[in-house]
C-alpha cells in the first residue's frame, strides 16, 4: 500500500503534466462501491442523451 | 461604501468582501494552509453511525421497492413547499431533505409535465389530474415552449441523433449557485445587494432589459422563499452565519433551495470545503468545538447531498447506473498567489468516504495540481485505492482560464462561482455527420432526408479531397442547426423554467457560456485517416445509400501520437469551433466546446451505422476525446500525448480523456483504460 499510494501520485502528477484533464482512479476491487456513477462520468449528466422517448415521434 | 463588521464576523480578517460580496477575497484572506497529514482526522460519532445505519435501511427497502421508495404527486415542489422532514431530528447536526421525509422524490413539473408524469407512471405512481391539468392547460412548460417552436428539421434532427442529449424535457442543470454566500453575509444583506443591482439596472424597456429586471425581480423572490426555508427548519438565515454548524447549515440550505426547484441533470455545489473550513478553524480555536465535532457536522452535511434525489424515468437510471445527481464539490486547488488552497477540510471531505463508506455522490473532485502539498496529494491517492471515488481535474489548465475560485458542474465544466453560469450544450455526433457528408444528408439507418441534401459521394472509393468538401459543408449546417436548437432551449428554459435562486446567488453581469459537444471525434479522426491513407471501398444499398465500407490497406489510426492523423483530429476541432463561432447564441452566450461524451458515447454508437474506419453500426464510439478501444496500441503516453493535441481553447468546456489508472499493488498490472500504462515511461517525462 504504501509503495502504491506514493506511485498513483507519481503517475496523476504526471498525466496532469501532460495535459490529461480529466482522471479517473479505479482499485481493482470495487465491490464496496455502491454504484459506478462517479467512475468518471459513468451515467455521468454530461453525458445525457435525450431521454423524452415519444414526445416528437 | 464602507460597513461595519458584523458580529458574526467577529475575528475574520477584514477586507474587500466585508464591502462588496466576494466570497473569494474572503477565503484568501482568511482560510490556514493545511500541508500535514491524515493523522488529525477521526471516525464517526455514535450519533453519525447511527443517521448513516438508517440510511443505509432505506436504501435497501428502495431497492427492494424496484428504486424508489416514496414520491409526491400531489405536491410541486418550490422551495417553501414541503414541511420540515428530518431522519431522527436529535441526531441530524445538519437538517433539510427536498420532501418532507428522506428519499421520497418530489415532483417538479416546471421542466415538463410529461417528463414527471412518465417518472410517476414507471415506479407505480399517478401525478394527482389536477396537476396535470394545471400544467397542460394553465400553466406551459419548459418541455412544451421548447417544441412549440422547435422546426421540424430540429424534430428530424433530434430523433436521427446527429443531435442528442439536448435538456428539453426536464431542467438543464449546470449552474451553480455560490451557496457560501448565505452562510456568510446572510439573505438579507443578499437582498439588499440584489435590490440594488435592480435599482441600478436599466429602464428602457427593451427586451433585454425587461428580461434582466423580471429575473432580478425573481431572485428577490427566491431569497425570501430562502429565509421561509431556514424559519421552517427553526433558523433565521437572514443573518450571517455565527458559527461552523451554522455556516454548513447555511450553505446547505442554499444549495437545498436549489434542488427543491430544479432537476437538473448535474446539480453541483461548488468549492465549499476551504471556505467552510475558515469558520472550523474559528470554531476550534475558540474551543467551541472538537475535531469530532467538526469532522460530525462535515459527515452530516455529507449524507444530507448523498439523499439528494429526483424523479427519474427508468430509462435514465438504467443508462446511468443508478441515479446520479452530479453533486460535485471541488477540492483543493491553489490559489492564483501560488498558495494551496488545501485545509483540514479537504481532508475532512474525503474522510466521509471512511467515515460513511464509498459513495458516488457527492462527487468528489480534486483539483489536482503538481504543487499541492505532498500529505493531502498522498492522502487523496490512499483513498483513490481505497474507495475508487474521487476524480481528479487539472487544476493548473484551468487556473489560468477560470482563476483561483471556479468549481466544475458535473464532470469537467469548469466556472468562476457566483460569477460564470454555463447554458448546457448537449453534443453533436460528428461521425454521422460524416456519414450523412458520404450520403448527401441521407441518414444512413432511418433512411430518410435529415441533412440538406448535397451531392452525394460518387463512385466506389471515397476521396479525400471530395469528402473533406462535403464533410466541411455538412458540419456547417449542423453547427449551425445545433446552436439554433440550442438557442430554442435556453430561451425557453429561462422563460419557463428559470433557475432563480441559483442566479440570486450569482453576480448580476454574469459571463454566460453558451456551452456546445461533440461526440465521435476519433472514429472520424480514423474515418478521415483511413480514407487518406488507405483505401475505402463504398458498399450501398439497394437505393444506393452507402451503408458498409471495406478497408483496404493500413492507416494511421488516433491515439498513438501519430501526428498524421492527430492532425486531422485537431483540424476536426478547430473547423467544428469556427462553424459553431459563426452563429448567434443566446444571450450572448460565449461559445465554448467539450469532447466530452462517455456514457452515451455507448448510446450514440448504437445510433451510428458502419464507418469508414471500419467500424460497424451499434459499436460504441470512444468516449470523449479517447481513441477507440483498441487502436492505441503505443501505450498510455502516445495516447495521453493524442490527446494533448487537442486545443484547450477550442475546446474550453473540458476534453475528457478518460484514463483510469488500476494500481498493480492490488494484485494486478498496471493498466489504464486506453491502453497499458508503462509506469517507467511516465515517471521519465
Amino acid at each position: 500500500m504504501d509503495k502504491d499510494y506514493k506511485k498513483l501520485v507519481d503517475m496523476i502528477d504526471n498525466c496532469i503534466k501532460n495535459g490529461s484533464g480529466h482522471i479517473n482512479v479505479k482499485t481493482g476491487e470495487v465491490s464496496n462501491v455502491e454504484n459506478c456513477a462517479t467512475g468518471c462520468c459513468e451515467g455521468g449528466a454530461c453525458s445525457v442523451p435525450t431521454l423524452h422517448k415519444d414526445i416528437d415521434d | 461604501m464602507r460597513r461595519k463588521m458584523a458580529h458574526e464576523w467577529e475575528g475574520f480578517v477584514p477586507g474587500a468582501w466585508c464591502d462588496d460580496i466576494n466570497v473569494r477575497d474572503f477565503i484568501l484572506k482568511n482560510y490556514t494552509q493545511y500541508d500535514g497529514d491524515e493523522e488529525f482526522l477521526t471516525g464517526p460519532t455514535e450519533a453519525t453511525t447511527k443517521l448513516w445505519d438508517m440510511v443505509s435501511e432505506l436504501a435497501k427497502k428502495e431497492r427492494e421497492a424496484g428504486g424508489v421508495l416514496d414520491m409526491d404527486t400531489d405536491i410541486v415542489s418550490t422551495i417553501t413547499s414541503h414541511k420540515a422532514g428530518y431522519l431522527d431530528k436529535k441526531l441530524e447536526k445538519i437538517v433539510g431533505f427536498q420532501t418532507d421525509k428522506p428519499f421520497k422524490r418530489s415532483l417538479q413539473p416546471f421542466g415538463g409535465i410529461r417528463m414527471a408524469q412518465n417518472a410517476c407512471k414507471e415506479n407505480g405512481y399517478e401525478v394527482d389530474p389536477d396537476i396535470v391539468e394545471i400544467f397542460t392547460k394553465y400553466r406551459k412548460t419548459h418541455n412544451q415552449g421548447v417544441f412549440d417552436v422547435y422546426t421540424p428539421e430540429m424534430r428530424l434532427a433530434r430523433k436521427s441523433a446527429i443531435i442528442t442529449g439536448l435538456p428539453d424535457a426536464y431542467g438543464r442543470g449546470r449552474i451553480i449557485g455560490d451557496y457560501r454566500r448565505v452562510a456568510l453575509y446572510g439573505v438579507d444583506r443578499l437582498k439588499e445587494d440584489k435590490k440594488h443591482q435592480l435599482d441600478t439596472s436599466l429602464v428602457r424597456m427593451t427586451a433585454k432589459n425587461m428580461q434582466l429586471r423580471e429575473e432580478l425581480t425573481e431572485q428577490l423572490r427566491a431569497l425570501d422563499e430562502l429565509c421561509e426555508l431556514g424559519r421552517i427548519y427553526g433558523f433565521d438565515i437572514s443573518r450571517p452565519a455565527q458559527t461552523a454548524q451554522e455556516a454548513i447549515q447555511w450553505l446547505y440550505f442554499g444549495y437545498l433551495a436549489a434542488v427543491k426547484e430544479q432537476n437538473g441533470a448535474a446539480m453541483s455545489l461548488g468549492r465549499t470545503s476551504t471556505f467552510l473550513d475558515i469558520y472550523i478553524e474559528r470554531d476550534l480555536k475558540k474551543g467551541l468545538i472538537t475535531e469530532e465535532q467538526a469532522q460530525e457536522y462535515i459527515d452530516h452535511f455529507i449524507m444530507k447531498l448523498r439523499l439528494v434525489k429526483f424523479a427519474r424515468t427508468p430509462e435514465y437510471n438504467e443508462l446511468f447506473s443508478g441515479d446520479p445527481t452530479w453533486v460535485t464539490e471541488s477540492i483543493a486547488g491553489v490559489g492564483i498567489d501560488g498558495r494551496p488552497l488545501v485545509t483540514k477540510n479537504s481532508f475532512r471531505y474525503l474522510n466521509t468516504l471512511d467515515n460513511l463508506g464509498t459513495a458516488p455522490e457527492p462527487n468528489m473532485t480534486v483539483l489536482w495540481s503538481v504543487n499541492l502539498p505532498r500529505n493531502f496529494k498522498e492522502y487523496c491517492a490512499k483513498m483513490s485505492i481505497k474507495t475508487s471515488s474521487i476524480q481528479y481535474e487539472n487544476d493548473d489548465l484551468m487556473r489560468v482560464t477560470h482563476g483561483d475560485d471556479y468549481a466544475i458542474a458535473c464532470c469537467v465544466s469548469s466556472m468562476r462561482i457566483g460569477k460564470e453560469m454555463q447554458f448546457f450544450g448537449a453534443r453533436a455526433n460528428l461521425a454521422k455527420c460524416l456519414l450523412y457528408a458520404i450520403n448527401g444528408g441521407m441518414d444512413e439507418r432511418l433512411k430518410i432526408q435529415v441533412g440538406p441534401k448535397y451531392r452525394a459521394v460518387e463512385g466506389d472509393y471515397l476521396d479525400f479531397d471530395d469528402v473533406m468538401e462535403k464533410y466541411d459543408a455538412m458540419m456547417e449546417w449542423l453547427a449551425g442547426l445545433y446552436v439554433n436548437t440550442l438557442n430554442v432551449i435556453h430561451y425557453m428554459h429561462d422563460k419557463y423554467a428559470y433557475e432563480r435562486i441559483q442566479m440570486a446567488l450569482h453576480d448580476r453581469d454574469v459571463k454566460r457560456y453558451f456551452a456546445t459537444g461533440i461526440a465521435g471525434l476519433s472514429v472520424v479522426a480514423d474515418s478521415l485517416s483511413a480514407i487518406k491513407y488507405a483505401k475505402v471501398k463504398c458498399i450501398r444499398d439497394e437505393s444506393g445509400i452507402v451503408v458498409d465500407y471495406d478497408v483496404e490497406g493500413e492507416f494511421p489510426k488516433y491515439g498513438n501520437n501519430d501526428d498524421r492523423v492527430d492532425e486531422i483530429a485537431v483540424n476536426i476541432v478547430e473547423r467544428f469551433m469556427d462553424k459553431i463561432r459563426k452563429h448567434h447564441t443566446y444571450r450572448d452566450g460565449v461559445p465554448t466546446m467539450s469532447i466530452l461524451t462517455i456514457t452515451s458515447n455507448v448510446v450514440y454508437g448504437k445510433k451510428t451505422g458502419n464507418t469508414p474506419d471500419g467500424r460497424k453500426e451499434g459499436v460504441p464510439l470512444a468516449p470523449g476525446a479517447n481513441p477507440m478501444h483498441g487502436r492505441d496500441t503505443h501505450g498510455a503516453v502516445a495516447s495521453l500525448a493524442s490527446v494533448a493535441k487537442l486545443p484547450f481553447d477550442d475546446a474550453q468546456d473540458g476534453i475528457s480523456n478518460t484514463f483510469s489508472i488500476i494500481p498493480g499493488a492490488l494484485g494486478k498490472d498496471d493498466k489504464t483504460f486506453s491502453g497499458e500504462i508503462d509506469l517507467d515511461s511516465l515517471k521519465e517525462e
